[in-house]
């Protein structure tokens, strides 16, 4: 499944490390199934917040970010939507995000 | 000394020596774990048993530098990496329910293994066992896949368990397919954002009664060997 398709517009964190993202880019290149099969193990799913209908990331901001560089699918078994609706935890649209140099 | 190969079993163990120093390895974590969260829960003002929550309600801030210490940390997801500035110690606090942190992942032992020093404890073997030997896509050069297999063969002996059992089932319990595919878990009303952020990390390994009973007997065996 695309991550575009998944109609996330952010996540539940600001800020995000450069490095990792470019690390998982290339893991993905490498052996996509490998990345997200070892990256499941160690991180859990990519967990998706429904608040009042719209979707923000939990889990899985980098690899998420690897996934739209990379242009590549992410495997539907390896996310889960968890309904939030009436969470007041604070968003961040995807442009509102701060990508730091570095890794995490 | 332990074969390289990992398979040389300890005289009348299941386990081989490698095997047994990632054991041990997992131990050290959960007590490193508490070590750094004593102090992030410090520099936060907070409870140690807090500092999960904190994190999941957004109320704290996604970097800190540790009081008086050459600690920084970031939180993301469910968890909290550490850096040592001074010495490139990594740990990574895989909080557990309850903001618990006699949890861990695989990626965080490796993460420990591979940079730990004095005066924590250091892994040579395993270091060597480790070894990313492909093109690494890490900064510490540790292999998933050589520490998986590894990880499996403790799994297959029973060292390791779940932390919360219901916590999953409870999950499982309100979890369907949605429209397009994707898990959805929708929890009861009334269910408390604590009980559903205790959900996303109930399936975090902690070490088992076996794993304990095993890591006892080992030591045991170890220090006798050392007297002999």
């Amino acid at each position: 499944m695309s991550p575009q398709s998944m109609n996330v517009v952010g996540a539940t964190q600001l800020e995000i490390y450069q490095e990792t993202v470019n690390d998982m880019v290339k893991a993905i290149q490498h052996n996509a199934h490998r990345f997200w099969r070892q990256t499941f193990l160690t991180d859990g799913p990519l967990e998706i917040w429904e608040i009042n209908g719209v979707r923000f990331l939990s889990n899985g901001n980098h690899r998420f970010q690897a996934a739209l560089l990379a242009d590549a699918d992410i495997p539907k078994d390896f996310v889960i939507v968890v309904d939030k609706t009436h969470s007041s935890v604070p968003t961040f649209r995807f442009d509102q995000m701060v990508w730091l140099s570095g890794h995490k | 000394m332990s074969g390289m190969n990992g398979t040389n079993a300890l005289a009348g163990s299941p386990m081989s020596i490698i095997e047994h120093e990632l054991l041990h390895a997992c131990s050290d974590v959960v007590e490193c774990q508490h070590e750094m969260l004593g102090l992030l829960a410090k520099t936060l003002g907070a409870r140690s048993n807090e500092v999960f929550y904190l994190w999941m309600r957004r109320t704290i801030h996604q970097r800190w530098h540790l009081d008086g210490s050459d600690w920084k940390c970031f939180f993301h997801g469910f968890e909290c990496d550490l850096e040592n500035t001074n010495d490139g110690r990594l740990l990574r606090l895989d909080f557990g329910p309850g903001g618990r942190v006699d949890t861990f992942t695989m990626w965080g032992v490796l993460r420990f293994v591979m940079t730990s020093v004095a005066p924590w404890p250091e892994y040579p073997e395993l270091r060597v066992q480790f070894a990313e030997h492909e093109e690494s896509t890490n900064s510490f050069g540790g292999s998933m896949d050589a520490i998986g297999i590894v990880w499996d063969r403790l799994s297959v002996l029973g060292v390791f368990e779940p932390a919360d059992a219901g916590l999953i089932e409870f999950q499982k319990k309100h979890t369907l397919i949605g429209s397009d595919g994707l898990q959805r878990i929708t929890y009861p009303e009334g269910a408390s954002d604590e009980l559903t952020y205790d959900c996303s990390v109930a399936h975090r390994p902690v070490l088992s009664s076996m794993g304990k009973r095993l890591l006892l007997k080992h030591n045991a065996g170890f220090a006798q060997s050392a007297l002999r």
